[in-house]
């Protein structure tokens, strides 16, 4: 008995100095690791073959980004460039700049836009790549019965597409088509074969079966776990993996766990707390990379128009002065996300530098209720005016973290200020439902795009309010005329003044409280090579693996 | 646990439940501030000290008689005067004794404020629940006949709805889901079993000679039913609502962690355990599910312990 309890507890010291020991020898991460730099590759050659298994929080629905009902923001950034293709692309290095051709080898703007296509592109079915391809999709969306209204709207009015030959269309507008457009239909319309688009739109297989000529194709698809992605070999650049598999995980501590168990080859939209737990976490920093990546997204909250409470700007603005940006942004944000007053990429010029956010000023806040009539009269802690209090409901997403943490710390500042908020708790695809029908008084959203050169008359201009973007009403004159002027606007200094007008005009309105810049923040084992990022994502063609 | 200690138990989660605002509130229970005396602000909340925390009163008070723990549970880190600069959730320490959750708000100060609601929501459930399935049960056994039939098809019909799909419906339905939405809607879910029972007894008793010599004595049905037949079938009822307490805390406290159940920020125990989740990624913050975690075991066990206790008590067997 005494020698077993000997031996245990000479076990029990072995163990302990193990841990002791390698404790003490634990590396411990570099500053490129902690800011989440990506460091560029030396020396590194890539290798043929091996799968890379990446976490997804959002499962798309469909996987045709022209229908309306697929068009996500998501599917966008996923889809392009691994199973679709566009016709020019945006330049990595100059997001802001022209777009670079893709399938086509050239186009040119004059009376009508000409495009060259690549010769000797197929598709994942084998079929030739030719510019009938591109009049069925440009067909289909324009077809006034299809349910592609945002893209339709997107690319303005199409007089005619003409196919002289197999490599060249020419595509002509009714008017002459703003720089949006152009990008929009050259950046962002996906190519599909023309005999996948054959039938009733809405039915069409190609929605959860896609063929495009991506450097990928789809293998499988298990809704509400995976998507396999394998290699085409017959892309003019094969990529060097033999596949991806995308696995949807949608809660944020599940995929964590998974992540730190090594399943996911790439770990994606990593929440800001676990980004700061893993940065004591040797698992993490002997076996990934991390990516900091600026994107052009941002965070906002919007005030409903037609709620008689938000009607008037001083209220408004002082519902931004009682958000506590401070303390979100140590407790929620852990200093990882920029403050921002702008629509457009944050740091561009289309942002007026002199627009400084609203700062934290409780005191200031009821001064300006006060100044607009809204007083306590009954000392019930909520203020009123004209018999009605200042209270509203606020939409929370219940899957969402960062609603669950921001909401009640503003919730508690706007009671110090005699604002009552209600939390109204729904699900994600409820709270887009509702924000789309105007059915809520305040809810948090944000906007994202794979282009640092965005279209901001969705969002702001009245006759979006219905069917359109503009869920928070907004019916502003001077907001509606400034965006057909930029929509008319070639690229440059003018639509540059007429951006930064917009940018200032949209914040003394406050209808959007804009709050926060979000990077993406992501994590790759150390066998993955030749992640990039960029605004639109990977290209997860030239990402390798070791074996 | 013994039925005694379980009874200990639950009087004390009563008592604290009672006392959560005595407890940990963000005024205090009397004060004298600025030439004025405020005798229990915590629950009279007057606009002068609207925007006060205790920790900042006591600082400028010629006296103050506070709560034990200084801060209310919606307090956040905000607002509850703390230097630290790192990020919450803050582990258990001399300011927050079972730490703080993740925007700071202390975790003893939730749990017993949300001892209140989860206790409320729990009896409230078991008490309406029990008297729909009581008089449903009575009538269905005393009528019989088609009243029975179709009351037992209700029943049964009732019995099969897969209770948290019906509870996540109904509750989205309510939008902003309050304390009385919340319990309406789990006693629609928990009256078939007392009905059941009660259902069962009254057939059993009726037959019996004390009816008999009842109805001889010129009782009316009403009579007969309401004073002799429901109180000697209510043993078994009794017992199975005591149990009925403990899977009632169960089950709002899985309506809270899935985001259902009363509206945020009132402090809940299922809304703690929610935030234990968020932070499973080590290092983790252990403080978020033990304690939690702990009250709702406690609770459950000792209306286990009771039940088994009055199941004895009764000689019923369930």
């Amino acid at each position: 008995m005494k020698s077993s309890g000997a031996l245990l507890a000479t076990a029990l010291v072995f163990v302990a100095c193990g841990r002791c020991s390698s404790r003490s020898a634990s590396p411990t991460p570099d500053a490129a690791w902690l800011e989440g730099r990506a460091v560029p590759e030396v020396g590194a050659t890539p290798r043929r073959g091996g799968t890379l298994t990446v976490r997804v929080g959002v499962e798309p629905s469909g996987f045709t980004r022209i229908h309306d009902r697929y068009a996500e923001g998501t599917m966008v950034r996923y889809t392009t460039g691994t199973l679709y293709e566009t016709l020019g692309r945006v330049d990595p290095r100059h997001p802001e700049g022209p777009l670079l051709p893709w399938l086509a080898s050239a186009f040119t703007e004059g009376e009508a836009l000409t495009v060259t296509l690549r010769p000797g592109v197929t598709f994942h079915d084998g079929s030739p790549f030719s510019s009938s391809d591109v009049k069925a999709v440009l067909s289909a969306i324009t077809a006034a019965q299809n349910p592609t209204v945002a893209m339709r709207a997107a690319l303005g009015e199409l007089a005619s597409v003409e196919t002289p030959d197999a490599l060249t269309v020419v595509i002509r507008w009714r008017a002459p088509p703003t720089p949006f457009a152009v990008r929009a239909l050259l950046g962002g319309v996906p190519m599909m074969p023309e005999e996948a688009l054959a039938g009733d739109f809405d039915t069409l297989p190609i929605h959860r079966a896609p063929v495009g000529t991506g450097p990928f194709k789809l293998s499988s698809f298990v809704p509400a776990e995976r998507l396999v992605l394998a290699r085409f070999d017959g892309h003019r650049e094969p990529a060097f993996l033999d596949g991806v598999v995308v696995r949807f995980v949608k809660d944020d501590t599940v995929a964590a766990q998974l992540w730190e168990r090594g399943e996911f080859d790439l770990m994606t939209r990593i929440p800001p707390a676990t980004w700061r737990a893993v940065e004591q976490q040797p698992w993490a920093f002997t076996g990934y990379r991390r990516f900091r990546t600026d994107e052009n997204a941002y965070a906002w909250i919007g005030w409903n128009q037609r709620r008689a409470v938000f009607a008037d700007a001083r209220v408004r603005r002082a519902l931004a002065m009682a958000y506590p940006a401070e303390v979100i942004s140590r407790a929620v944000e852990l200093g990882l996300e920029a403050r921002t007053t702008c629509p457009f990429l944050l740091g561009s010029t289309s942002c007026d530098p002199e627009v400084k956010p609203i700062p934290f000023d409780p005191e200031g806040a009821k001064a300006l209720l006060a100044d607009a009539g809204w007083i306590d009269g009954d000392g019930d802690g909520v203020r009123e005016h004209g018999g009605q209090p200042l209270a509203f409901s606020f939409l929370m997403v219940t899957a969402s973290q960062r609603q669950a943490k921001v909401v009640p710390l503003f919730q508690e500042q706007l009671a110090r200020v005699g604002v009552s908020l209600t939390v109204e708790p729904v699900d994600a695809a409820q709270s887009i439902q509702r924000m789309r029908t105007h059915d809520f008084d305040a809810a948090a959203m944000s906007w994202s795009s794979p282009d640092a050169v965005t279209d901001q008359f969705e969002l702001f201009h009245s006759s979006q309010a219905d069917g359109g973007k503009n869920y928070v009403n907004l019916a502003d004159p001077e907001i509606d005329a400034l965006l057909e002027q930029i929509r008319a606007a070639r690229e440059g200094d003018a639509r540059v003044a007429l951006e930064r007008r917009l940018h200032r005009r949209l914040f003394d309105a406050q209808v959007y409280l804009f709050l926060t810049a979000r990077p993406a923040l992501d994590a790759a084992k150390r066998r993955v090579h030749g992640l990039t990022p960029s605004l639109a994502w990977y290209e997860l063609a030239k990402v390798w693996v070791e074996p | 646990m013994s039925a005694r200690l379980g009874a200990a138990v639950i009087a004390l989660w009563v008592a604290l439940a009672l006392g959560a605002d005595l407890l940990a509130s963000d005024l205090p229970i009397a004060v004298r501030v600025d030439g004025r005396t405020y005798l229990a602000p915590l629950w009279t909340r007057p606009a002068a000290l609207q925007a006060e925390t205790q920790p900042g009163l006591r600082r400028r008070a010629e006296w103050m008689i506070g709560t034990l723990v200084e801060f209310g549970p919606r307090q956040t880190l905000a607002t509850t005067g703390t230097t630290r600069t790192d990020a919450p959730p803050f582990a258990p320490d001399a300011r927050h004794w079972l730490g703080s959750d993740d925007i700071g708000r202390d975790v003893f100060a939730r749990l017993v404020h949300g001892a209140r609601v989860t206790l409320l929501i729990a009896l409230g459930v078991v008490l309406l629940s029990s008297l729909l399935g009581v008089t449903l049960g009575a009538l269905a056994g005393w009528k019989g006949g088609v009243v029975d039939l179709l009351l037992s098809r209700a029943l049964e019909i009732a019995s099969t709805f897969p209770t948290i799909f019906f509870l996540i419906v109904v509750v989205a339905a309510l939008r902003t889901p309050s304390l009385t939405a919340v319990v309406l809607v789990l006693a629609l879910t928990r009256w078939p079993e007392p009905a059941r029972l009660m259902r069962a007894e009254v057939l059993r008793l009726k037959g019996l000679d004390f009816v008999l010599a009842a109805r001889a004595l010129g009782a009316s049905e009403a009579r007969i039913l309401v004073r002799h037949l429901v109180p000697n079938a209510l043993a078994p009822v009794i017992v199975s609502s005591t149990f009925a307490v403990g899977s009632a805390v169960l089950l709002e406290s899985a309506l809270s962690f899935l985001g259902l159940g009363v509206a945020p920020p009132t402090a809940s125990w299922g809304e703690l355990l929610q935030q234990a989740h968020r932070s499973l990624v080590t290092p983790g913050a252990w403080w978020l599910a033990l304690f939690p975690g702990l009250a709702i075991a406690s609770l459950v066990l000792a209306t286990q312990a009771v039940g088994k206790g009055l199941e004895r008590r009764f000689d019923v067997r369930r």
